[in-house]
């Protein structure tokens, strides 16, 4: 009887089927035999009914939700009412499954009797698509995260960008428009406030060089990065040596088509080839720019002698490792030339030749991989050289920096609820000032070396799909002046409605004082900030509306005293201010059809003192009002996008010596209106063209006033103007690759 | 097969109580008749699982035939059909469904449910690369303008690693001609190109169709014809 027994225990007889038949062979007692055949044959006919209803959280009926018995067929589906039913041959104990499209799978051990009926409570499984996400602060755009305000292509189509991450970036709420700059100024800091890391790996001078009033560009082309996450503040513990915002870069994964691609701009070309292999992808870039051609045609307020001319050569390399695992090398070296005329402006007839060389070397790998199936780790290294060679007439300045960045970083969730992203950091930059002048053979040299090793853990806490809780910090320690630092970091953000959220943020930053104040005197503190978020966002799929509220205050800010600015007794970081204001922003592309159009808005309210400034004032990049509004228009019939920008930014202050306030005058206010056209003219090309400034208003952005006073007593000012009103950019874009099916940008 | 079986069983026994030492005999007969009975709950299960999925109408339906693959797949352990064909399910539920918003969630069901199917060893890869396309080409149209280029570039690529494989498998010749056919429709280019290539699958599939296919994966013939009819109304 032990054998009936065991057919009755192993749930589907047909599927033990082998050591039923084992057993027919081996035995010899035909009685046994027998009553075994014949229960079999009835244990076909008795059918055990199994009923009950699926149900999730708050009560409501799971409709087509799967209830089965474990290793058998027998099972069925819920109906409209969440009821399910179905018959089973199987007797005895039985585990009993029920599982549901973003639930948790849930088991019941049961001995089934003649009639059970089983209900199901299914609890909604964490899933990190839908559930509330960190927003506070932070602007993502990339392909498939929930919070994503800008897409990467948005980044090259938006007129006035001339195809510059910070250029579009800087159409977002939080920034301020400094039209000379061309580096991003978010929320009443500073552009060396805003850090930038590829890879989660940080980039030390990540604009190239150029000269005053000519807007720098970024150095790194927007169609490398499939996702670009963009903080102006509360941003994660994993971001140090920030003090008022991130801009986090994540390059693109392993390239899965062999293709060449060929630019031709009005300011140089590009050419790039990329081979794809089963587990490995190679991307090599070549590129030459040269600004003289366009010069010699739109007239220039600059006395160019040289004007600027780039050679660039890119190299991003994919390895997938195992399974899961994936390393990434990319490499960045490039060297630049310009030289112009200075005009003194006590002395106008004179003029000082200036040239300006610069070459940069930037490389990063890192390898990520998964440790089993809920954990991973990611580990990388960067390293920056950087050397500005500035010489004007027999005087020589030569400044290098270099940086070097190691990370690792674990995560991985240690309950569903709860996941962990924690690591260590080693981070050395150095620079070095060299001043020559061969009139008299002076020679001077100022440098500085900051080790700084930090470490971060933060931990994500799911409350619920609807509650989420972010809390870590950061603590730091350089050998600069032997100090640590703790920085504590803490989010949340409550889902209100289905695309609705609340997110509070709040948290201490820190950054090492600028390479010129650190140069002079090594010893200078970290200058802090403290942010305080309050961020409220409704996300539809094709509508986005956010409102942020922040408070922001600098502490430890570097001091100089400007009449000793080589002495460095003469720095503290006694400096101070604050920063608070509110940010607006709007996207639509759903109300007008293939038209796509956001709307945003920045108040800003900030004073400072720092550096030479001898009180607290406004500083001259901060402007009250800035608006951007961005449209885009696509014309099926012309494959033709149409793209516009209007930018306006409220007056800024400047300092005119003639007057007793410090920074107290006011530029008139700033406008700009830029238009773009993409025109698709065959699958593989594409045909651009940008103007910026289609108005012709001459932007004032402050005034520059000679060192000393004439002869009368009064510093001659000149205005902060761009070298030409307008830029004009034309350019092609021309895609070759086996497969004609699958060619680039098809989605502009 | 499986409602005459018991019938066959008494007979046996019947024959058993006359003759002992045919026993032995009889037995090795019964073993071998429960051990084809139990391939046959297997095969008889997807056969008839198959027919309800080209039975089904509403979603509700598609999802129970897509639950009962699970099953199967879940209690067998070593078959690589049913999760492929649970992963189909989900891809067609896709298809027909008009909230945009659910897709992703279907479609990552439907890459799970692959992903389960690929680990067996006598799984067929290029069906599944076939699949796999096929969702992610699916994709794409929750957010062309974000996901086309990326996601093109991969359902393609998936595609190609299926064709060189096998580039007579008419399932992946329908795919690939239908993202010609989207593309050029997209660029009004002329879907010349796409047209022929449908009518080279039609010829795979008919000579698919004459071999006969079981339980394998045998779906495809009637959009390459709702295509080619497309074709032949626009050329008019």
């Amino acid at each position: 009887m032990k054998a009936i027994q065991y057919i009755n225990r192993t749930t589907p007889w047909f599927v033990s089927s082998r050591n039923t038949t084992l057993w027919f062979i081996s035995s010899r007692n035909i009685i046994n035999t027998l009553v075994l055949l014949f229960l079999l044959s009835s244990t076909l006919l008795a059918q055990t009914k199994i009923t009950g209803t699926v149900i999730g959280q708050s009560g409501e009926a799971l409709i087509g939700a799967n209830v089965f018995i474990k290793d058998t067929y027998d099972g069925a589906s819920t109906d409209v009412n969440g009821k399910y039913t179905f018959e089973t041959t199987v007797t005895g104990g039985v585990v009993l499954i029920a599982t549901y499209i973003g639930y948790e799978e849930l088991t019941q051990k049961i001995t089934l009797k003649a009639n059970n009926n089983i209900d199901f409570s299914l609890k909604e499984s964490i899933n990190k698509m839908e559930a509330v996400v960190i927003s506070a602060g932070t602007f993502e755009a990339g392909v498939g995260t929930k919070s994503e305000v800008l897409k990467p292509l948005d980044i090259v189509t938006t007129a006035g960008a001339t195809a510059d991450i910070a250029g579009a970036l800087n159409t977002l709420p939080g920034t301020q428009t400094v039209g000379e700059e061309g580096r991003l100024f978010v929320r009443g800091g500073d552009g060396s406030e805003t850090k930038t890391f590829i890879d989660g790996l940080q980039v030390l001078s990540p604009y190239s060089t150029t000269i005053p009033n000519t807007p720098t560009r970024g150095r790194f082309s927007p169609f490398m990065f499939s996702g670009t996450s963009f903080s102006t503040g509360g941003y994660s513990a994993e971001y140090g040596q920030a003090l008022s915002s991130a801009l986090i870069l994540n390059t693109k994964e392993k390239s899965t088509q062999t293709r060449t691609d060929l630019s031709l701009m009005s300011i140089g070309a590009e050419l790039s080839h990329t081979q794809s292999g089963a587990k490995s992808s190679l991307a090599v870039q070549g590129a030459y720019y040269n600004m003289a051609p366009y010069n010699s045609v739109v007239s220039q307020s600059v006395d160019w002698v040289k004007p600027s001319e780039t050679i660039q050569a890119n190299l991003a390399a994919r390895q997938q490792v195992g399974t899961n695992g994936m390393l990434k090398v990319y490499g960045n070296i490039s060297t630049n030339q310009l030289s112009m005329y200075w005009y003194d402006l006590l002395n106008p007839t004179e003029k000082t030749l200036v040239t300006i060389k610069n070459n940069y070397v930037y490389g990063n790998a890192s390898l990520k991989n998964t440790l089993g199936d809920s954990w991973s780790y990611k580990t990388g290294v960067s390293y920056t050289l950087n050397t500005d060679d500035i010489t004007l007439k027999n005087e020589e300045v030569k400044e290098t920096t270099k940086g070097v960045h190691l990370k690792s970083v674990f995560s991985g969730d240690i309950t569903n609820k709860i996941s962990l992203n924690t690591g260590a950091e080693l981070l050395y930059s150095e620079s070095e000032q060299a001043y020559k002048r061969e009139s008299d053979g002076f020679e001077n040299r100022q440098s500085y070396q900051n080790p700084l090793i930090a470490g971060f853990a933060e931990a994500d806490i799911y409350f619920s799909n609807n509650l989420l809780a972010r809390v870590g910090g950061r603590v730091e320690y350089t050998s600069l002046n032997n100090r640590a630092y703790i920085a504590p970091r803490v989010s949340l953000a409550y889902k209100t409605g289905e695309n609705a959220q609340v997110a509070l943020a709040g948290g201490s930053f820190q950054q090492a004082a600028t390479d010129d104040l650190l140069r002079i005197n090594n010893t200078l503190d970290f200058e802090k900030a403290d942010h305080l978020i309050l961020n409220y966002q409704v996300v539809n799929p094709n509508q986005t509306f956010r409102i942020e509220g922040y408070l922001k205050r600098y502490r430890d800010l570097a001091k100089f005293d400007s009449n000793d600015q080589f002495n460095p007794a003469a720095y503290t970081n006694t400096g101070e201010g604050y920063a608070k204001g509110i940010d607006l922003f709007w996207r639509d592309n759903k109300t007008i059809k293939n038209m796509d159009y956001w709307v945003s808005y920045s108040f800003l309210d900030t004073e400072r003192d720092y550096r030479d400034f001898p009180t607290i004032a406004v500083p001259t990049f901060a402007s009250s009002h800035n608006l951007s509004i961005v449209s885009k228009y696509w014309v099926n019939s012309l494959k033709t996008q149409f793209s516009g920008t209007f930018s306006v930014a409220s007056p800024r202050t400047y300092n005119n010596p003639n007057t007793p306030e410090f920074n107290g005058e006011l530029t008139p206010a700033y406008i700009d209106l830029s238009l773009s056209v993409s025109y698709l003219a065959t699958q593989s090309i594409i045909v651009y063209g940008s103007v910026t400034n289609v108005l012709g208003r001459d932007n004032i952005f402050g005034y520059t006033y000679s060192e000393a006073p004439n002869s009368q007593g009064n510093y001659i000012g000149q205005a902060n103007e761009l070298p030409a009103p307008r830029f004009l950019f034309v350019g092609v874009f021309i895609t070759f690759s086996k497969e004609a099916t699958l060619n680039q940008l098809r989605s502009l | 097969m499986s409602e005459e079986a018991p019938n066959y069983g008494k007979y046996y026994i019947k024959k058993q109580i006359k003759m002992k030492n045919t026993l032995i005999y009889t037995l090795t007969i019964l073993s071998i008749f429960l051990f084809s009975f139990t391939k046959g709950g297997y095969e008889a299960a997807m056969e008839s699982t198959l027919k309800q999925m080209h039975k089904a109408e509403t979603q509700i339906d598609r999802q129970a035939v897509a639950n009962k693959f699970e099953r199967i797949g879940a209690a067998e352990k070593n078959k690589w059909l049913p999760y492929y064909y649970a992963a189909y399910c989900y891809i067609i539920m896709t298809t027909v469904e008009e909230d945009l918003t659910k897709w992703d969630s279907y479609l990552d069901t439907a890459d799970g449910m692959l992903e389960k199917s690929t680990k067996f060893k006598k799984a067929d890869r290029v069906e599944i690369l076939a699949l796999k396309g096929f969702s992610t080409m699916m994709r794409i149209s929750v957010d062309p303008a974000t996901r086309g280029q990326e996601y093109s570039m991969k359902s393609a690529s998936f595609l190609q690693q299926a064709s060189l494989l096998d580039d007579q498998n008419p399932r992946v010749n329908l795919l690939m001609a239908q993202m010609l056919y989207g593309t050029a429709q997209f660029f009004g280019s002329g879907t010349s190109e796409a047209c022929q290539k449908f009518s080279e699958a039609k010829k795979i599939f008919e000579k698919e169709e004459a071999q006969g296919r079981g339980i394998l994966p045998a779906w495809g013939k009637p959009q390459v014809e709702s295509m080619l009819a497309k074709c032949s109304s626009s050329t008019k």
